[in-house]
């Protein structure tokens, strides 16, 4: 507006103040045309997990509101939407591979590090839309199953794969 | 040259900006009538005046010798509204495969007369509307082998007094 404003003050004395006189006008179209960005995938905690909150050879961790859910947060562009795929049902084997733990993965999103308001995942495929901020977090929690763990160490990854739609 | 023709004002509101454009995405970046972003002139003119509007727009937005398609749809307000938005409820779209309309500058009957051309003895001759143009629509796709960059075109307006 400051732009048309000069422009008019140049032009159209003595007449009036702050339209632009005459019969025709232009309007500028414009649209920036730019590359696809990758989606950015970035772990800020991982998944722990607690014995002390095995129940019957089970421990349930809800990305919703338990702490000790994983989280990481995914950056891309503003706006896009992505598809979000990832392994649910995962075995992690023992270090010494005589035992196994059975992990059901569960997840849940929001575009805020809130977790509380935190939605979760419906499916193993998962639709989401970046707003503005072109940033989301995911938490990671489920379900580990320990009837076939012995002692020791275990260590697993949680793999997710992210594409534009 | 622009002509001078001091009974028409046009003020010019908003250029029409879709943003980012992502090649290879089929997804086009749309701007609704509503979206505060829709481009928008406003005529002054004496009320009781018909129009005549010649436009012109681009069907594709160019960098150097490439382009990206663009469909826009162009619509006016001639109810004598108060307000923009106002303006955009009662808009009618221009027919498409046309360049030059006319339209009343005011569609707003005089309670004392009977013709809305003219004014009548109880009416200021010298009143005049505005009527609202407005411009949205789509960009894109954008093809996997164009350069990034700003793509542009311009939509071209003419508007003048329809004399009898």
């Amino acid at each position: 507006m400051k732009f048309i404003k000069l422009f008019a003050l140049l032009f159209l004395l003595p007449s009036l103040g702050f339209s632009q006189i005459g019969s025709s006008v232009q309007i500028s179209v414009s649209a920036t045309v730019v590359s696809e960005s990758p989606v950015e995938i970035i772990t800020i905690t991982n998944m722990v997990i607690d014995t002390e909150e095995i129940i019957e050879n089970e421990i349930f961790i809800s990305p919703l509101n338990n702490p000790n859910a994983g989280l990481f947060q995914i950056i891309g562009m503003p706006n896009s939407q992505i598809r979000i795929n990832y392994n649910k049902n995962v075995t992690i084997l023992s270090e010494d591979n005589t035992g196994s733990v059975r992990v059901n993965y569960e997840l849940s999103y929001y575009t805020e590090r809130i977790q509380t308001a935190s939605y979760a995942f419906s499916t193993d495929e998962q639709v989401l839309e970046f707003d503005e901020t072109g940033i989301y977090y995911i938490w990671v929690g489920g379900n580990i199953n320990l009837n076939n763990a012995v002692s020791g160490s275990y260590s697993g990854q949680f793999s997710i794969e992210i594409e534009y739609i | 040259m622009q002509s001078n023709s001091p009974q028409v004002l046009i003020t010019k509101g908003e250029d029409l900006e879709f943003g980012q454009v992502v090649k290879g995405n089929l997804k086009r970046p749309e701007i609704t009538l509503e979206a505060e972003n829709a481009a928008w002139v406003k005529i002054t003119a004496p009320r009781y005046e018909e129009l005549e509007i010649v436009l012109e727009l681009p069907e594709e937005l160019t960098l150097a010798q490439h382009q990206i398609p663009v469909s826009i749809q162009a619509s006016y307000a001639n109810s004598n509204t108060a307000t923009l938005k106002t303006a955009k409820e009662s808009a009618t779209e221009f027919p498409s495969g046309y360049a030059t309309f006319h339209i009343p500058v005011s569609v707003r009957k005089s309670i004392n007369s009977n013709s809305q051309r003219g004014p009548s003895m109880a009416t200021n001759p010298n009143a005049t509307s505005d009527v609202y143009l407005f411009f949205h629509g789509s960009a894109g796709p954008a093809s996997l082998n164009i350069p990034s960059g700003l793509y542009s075109g311009n939509i071209f307006i003419s508007v003048s007094l329809r004399n009898p």
